[in-house]
Parts: C-alpha cells; sequence; structure tokens
C-alpha cells in the first residue's frame, strides 16, 4: 500500500457516514486532482462540490462553514496554490476563534488536504514545502502525513474535530509504500516509534523516512534510538514528551521545511531551555532552491557515528 | 423615560434611536473613552433598519468594520455597545471583540471583518451552509465602494453564481475609502454591466430613504431566494462622519457633528432622517431628546 492508498483508506474510515462538504478543483474528474480526490464519490452522505480557480474564496467558504457549525474539507492540488488565500487562514481565523467562543455558537470544521510539492515536481516556482511557515502565521495545526498509524490518528481525530487544520501530503513519497510503524508511544501531535536507551531522533515536518533511516544505521552501531514525531501543533512541547520519555543523552532535530523559521527550531529551544546538557543535533535542508527533498544528501552515517558515542 | 422595544412602533423611532446613539458613542469619542477604534455610521440609519427589518427566519448577515449602525439596529441598545468598546466584561461580547471584529450574541451577524473583502467569501461559505441545511434563509453581505474593489468581490460573484448560492451583497457607496474619493483612485465601474455578464440581478436604493432601502433589500432578498443566485444592492450615502473615531476630528475639520445640535444633519439632502414620513420633525426631535435624556443627557436645541 502506497502512501496515498493509505490515506484514502484511512479517510474513507473516519468519514464514514457523516455529513460533510468535499469540496475542490476538478475532484472527481480528471486526474482527481493526481489522486487526491480518488473514491470521494462512494461516501454517502457527503456532498461533493468541484469549484472553480477561485483559492481565496474556497478558503473563506471552508471558514464561513465552520462559523455556521458545518463541516467542510478542501482538497488542493498543492500548497503554494494557498498563498492566495493566506488572508482567511490568518485573518479570518483569528477572529472566529476569538468570535466563536463569545457569540456563543459551536464551530464547526474546516480542513485542508494537500500535496506538498518540491523542487523537481512542478517546478521551482511550485516547490512551497514549508506548512510550518502556513500553520506559524495562522498558529493552526499542520499535519504532514507519512505514517500509516499516524495518518488513522490524525484522520480520526482531527477531520471532524472543531477548528481549522491543514493536512499535507509529501507528493515525492506519495506513490512509494507507506512507511507502517506501531507507536510505542503517543499523544496529542506526537508518536514515538521504537524504545531508546538514551538516543532520541525527533522527526518534524516531512523527514519521518530519513528519521527511519538514522534508526536503522544507529541500530547497525549497537545504538537503540526511538524517533519522536511532532506534528506542528500550537502549544506542543517535545521538550516535555522527552521528558517523561528518559533518558535522552542526546537528541537529533530533523526538519527539512524551505521557510527560513522551521517548526524543529522551535523544537530545539525548548529542549535547549529544558535540558541544556544533552547534546543537540539539528539536521535542516540545504539553503539551495535548486535542491528538491530528494536531492537532499543527508548526512547520516556522519551522524550515527556521532550518536553512536554518546 | 425608560425605552423598550415597544418604544420602537416604528422603523423611523428606530432610526432616530440610532441616530442619538451614535452622537452618544461620538460624545465618547471625542473624549477619547474607547481603547479601540470605532468607526461611526451617521447617514447609514435608514439602510441598517431596512437591513433588520428585510431579515427574517434564519438569514445571517456578515458585517465590514463601519458596523455600528448595523449592530444598533440588531440590539436596539446602545449601551451594551458601549461597554463592548470600553473594553467591559458586560459589553455585549464580554468586551473581548471591540468594534471592527464584534460579533454579538443572539442577533444575525455570523461574522465582522476589519479587512477589506475578506467577509465576501466568508460570506459564501456561511450561504453555503444554509443550502447543505435545505434552509430557505437568504446570507447579506455588507461592503464598501473600497471592498467592492478586491478580488475577492468579482471571485465571490462567480462562485455564488455558480453554486445556486442566495447570497445578497450591499455596497454602501459613500464614495469614501479612508480618505480618498472613488474619482481620486480608479475608472468609474459599471456595476449593472458586471453584474449583467454573470447574470445577477442588480438593484440600486438611495441611502437616504429608508422605503428605498427596505424596497432594494426586500426585491433583493426575493430575487436571491427564488432564483437561487446572488444579488448586488448599490446603496448611495453620504458620510457624514470621519472615517473612525470623533467627528470633527480636528479643529477645523470641515465634518461637524454636534449633539447639542439636534438629530438633523447637513447636508439634509442626504439625511435618511429628513425622508421620515410618519413622524413630524417635533416628534422626531422629541424622541431624540428622550434617548439623550435616557443616558443622562440635556436635551438639544
Amino acid at each position: 500500500m502506497n502512501l496515498l492508498d493509505a490515506f484514502h483508506h484511512h479517510f474513507q474510515r473516519a468519514i464514514g457516514d457523516r455529513h460533510v462538504l468535499l469540496f475542490g478543483e476538478n475532484i472527481d474528474n480528471g486526474s482527481m486532482l493526481s489522486g487526491l480526490g480518488k473514491g470521494l464519490a462512494s461516501l454517502p452522505n457527503a456532498t461533493i462540490l468541484n469549484v472553480g480557480n477561485c483559492e481565496l474564496t474556497h478558503v473563506g467558504t471552508g471558514m464561513g462553514i465552520m462559523i455556521e457549525g458545518g463541516h467542510a474539507i478542501l482538497f488542493v492540488k498543492q500548497l503554494d496554490f494557498l498563498l492566495l488565500a493566506l488572508d482567511q487562514m490568518v485573518n479570518t481565523l483569528n477572529s472566529v476563534r476569538a468570535g466563536a467562543p463569545v457569540a456563543g455558537r459551536p464551530l464547526g470544521s474546516f480542513t485542508i488536504v494537500t500535496y506538498l510539492c518540491d523542487q523537481g515536481y512542478q517546478g521551482p516556482q511550485s516547490s512551497m514545502v514549508d506548512l510550518t511557515g502556513f500553520a506559524s502565521l495562522g498558529a493552526f495545526p499542520g499535519f504532514l502525513l507519512q505514517e500509516f498509524h499516524q495518518i488513522e490518528s490524525v484522520l480520526r481525530t482531527q477531520l471532524f474535530a472543531p477548528g481549522f487544520r491543514i493536512l499535507g501530503i509529501p507528493q515525492g513519497i506519495s506513490r512509494q509504500p507507506v512507511a507502517h510503524e506501531v507507536p510505542t508511544g503517543s499523544g496529542d501531535g506526537w508518536r514515538i516509534y521504537g524504545t531508546s536507551d538514551g538516543v532520541w531522533i525527533v522527526s518534524c515536518h516531512s523527514t519521518f523516512a530519513q528519521a527511519l533511516e538514522l534508526r536503522k544505521m544507529l541500530e547497525a552501531r549497537a545504538t537503540k534510538a526511538a524517533i519522536l514525531q511532532a506534528d506542528i501543533l500550537p502549544g506542543l512541547s517535545v521538550a516535555e514528551v522527552l521528558g517523561s520519555h528518559r533518558p535522552v543523552r542526546a537528541a537529533v532535530v530533523m526538519d527539512d521545511a524551505k521557510g527560513l523559521v522551521k517548526w524543529g527550531d522551535l523544537v530545539v529551544r525548548q529542549m535547549a531551555l529544558a535540558s541544556p546538557r544533552v547534546p543537540l543535533f539539528f539536521l535542516d535542508r540545504p539553503r539551495n532552491d535548486a535542491v528538491g527533498q530528494d536531492q537532499i544528501t543527508w548526512p547520516l552515517e556522519s551522524l550515527a557515528d556521532q550518536l553512536a558515542k554518546q | 423615560m425608560n425605552l423598550d422595544p415597544l418604544d420602537f412602533r416604528f422603523d423611523s423611532h428606530l432610526i432616530v434611536a440610532i441616530r442619538a446613539w451614535q452622537h452618544l458613542l461620538n460624545e465618547d469619542l471625542k473624549a477619547a473613552r474607547f481603547p479601540v477604534p470605532v468607526h461611526l455610521a451617521f447617514g447609514y440609519e435608514g439602510l441598517a433598519v431596512a437591513l433588520a427589518g428585510v431579515m427574517s427566519g434564519r438569514d445571517r448577515v456578515i458585517l465590514p468594520h463601519r458596523n455600528v449602525a448595523y449592530q444598533l439596529a440588531f440590539l436596539r441598545d446602545v449601551a451594551p455597545l458601549a461597554r463592548e468598546f470600553l473594553g467591559q466584561a458586560n459589553g455585549v461580547a464580554g468586551g473581548l471583540l471591540g468594534s471592527m471584529n464584534l460579533v454579538a450574541p443572539c442577533t444575525p451577524v455570523s461574522y465582522t471583518t476589519s479587512i477589506l473583502g475578506n467577509g465576501l467569501p466568508v460570506a459564501s461559505g456561511v450561504a453555503m451552509q444554509t443550502q447543505l441545511c435545505g434552509d430557505n434563509a437568504a446570507t447579506f453581505v455588507v461592503i464598501g465602494d473600497g471592498a467592492i474593489e478586491e478580488g475577492s468581490f468579482y471571485e465571490t460573484l462567480v462562485f455564488a453564481k455558480s453554486h445556486g448560492l442566495s447570497l445578497c451583497l450591499i455596497q454602501e457607496n459613500n464614495d469614501q475609502s479612508m480618505s480618498s474619493s472613488i474619482a481620486a483612485r480608479r475608472k468609474t465601474i459599471f456595476w449593472d454591466k458586471i453584474c449583467e455578464a454573470v447574470d445577477v440581478p442588480f438593484f440600486q436604493a438611495r441611502g437616504m430613504s429608508f422605503d428605498d432601502c427596505a424596497t432594494a433589500l426586500a426585491k433583493a432578498r426575493d430575487a436571491s431566494l427564488s432564483g437561487k443566485t446572488p444579488a448586488l444592492v448599490e446603496v448611495a450615502l453620504y458620510p457624514y462622519n470621519q472615517h473612525a473615531g470623533p467627528t470633527p476630528g480636528w479643529p477645523g475639520d470641515a465634518k461637524q457633528i454636534s449633539i447639542q445640535g439636534g438629530p438633523f444633519l447637513a447636508p439634509p439632502e442626504s439625511d435618511p432622517l429628513r425622508s421620515i414620513q410618519n413622524l413630524g420633525e417635533d416628534e422626531i426631535l422629541s424622541f431624540f431628546n428622550a434617548i439623550l435624556a435616557e443616558s443622562g443627557n440635556p436635551p438639544a436645541a
């Protein structure tokens, strides 16, 4: 099962027979947004709407439905298209979050599902590989779907939860076999994979595959490392999570977002403040716009050597 | 005199009350009592009362930053609004939302925005949810002649038409965006032709006439519901007050509003109070003074 199939599998189950508006451009015809919209027609109580090219209005429409207590899911071909709708994701959301409780009206839900493209897939202009940047501006949750159980958990808990969020699918790995790891622990916005004798790999944004690779390298060096996958969730303290899963002898934070400020930066800050004596390593993508995610050479071998010595 | 809703026997009473209440708010603004910016709407009273009267059932409305007249028309009281602007916990929204983003409980207001054009896409969603729920209700969205220049206007018009949304767009045309006139910032746009291009009913009204506004809004609502279509109503208004804050806003300000000067404003031809038919000038003055007296103010001349 590839990543996209896993998404469809869990999406169908999460929607079930609930009433929801599913909308987007060409979601039930043609390529169905490069496969994003596959199978939606089989959902019994979902209303499917193909819409024109007006992303600002798409997102505002979702916000309006949410304000009125309804549930809406917007499918978008790629994250960068949503730049046209930032006003809604920041200004409208700020106003709704403050206003809805005061007005005493129950808030519905609004979710955007989108691909994250990278250099090489759709060209340099369409390589807005930075869900953190969006989420940071609007202070809303963002989830990069990458692992079978994570996808199940996120879709089950988020699709109808009051409020707004973006679910991102890394397009570069969407047709590859989905990572299938059973979490050994989980909480709101985080999951732990494996057990650790002190070395932790904190996987941010869409670095789960690289985190798995690093863990494998460490195993080859007789070092048991656990992966902590951190969703972009306002208020999440990775330091607190790790604090309750001692020992922490060393940690590496990985983040492949393209923006200047990353979710991993926040994680590093939290950990440095909470455990200043723990050796901390940070791996992010090269500052080179001409390099796509699949072309990044992550220095995992040398890092594994260093971590194994900790 | 203690006013209650029964005292507003006619829409004209509410129009006069909103004028008086705005004077009270203007006095607070002059005294710099409010920590939040407030955009008054002298001259909009007839339109606000018309909208409140035309809306029914599960109709919803999305308001812009200049929403005071509408809030007063829905609330029928100024005290909870003034307390809100003061940031007090017993304000209409607990003192948390201020003026430009005020959504008061128990009103048909779904959303209020301080960003030009921002409310239009949201209004599409509100109208869409109404449609999904099977409600025979209209969604109104109020924008200004500045907001209508935003791309979201065109997007919303096409989106709402494409999906059969009963959405009534009200354009408050006061020929003023901040301090610029339409002529100072763009060419003339023929809204009737824009509407014709996307097969959307278009109506016009004079803001100084309550009857004009009520008729146009009712027609737009009917057309929108029966035709499952958006409709645009352009309302010509005269801005008697400054963009924000008190009026006059500075020494020598050409705009002059005075609570002591009574209910009527100059120029008279744009003042909705001048078009009230069922109350004489003395009755309007008397009711205006009654509102002032209720809040401990001396009568106007």
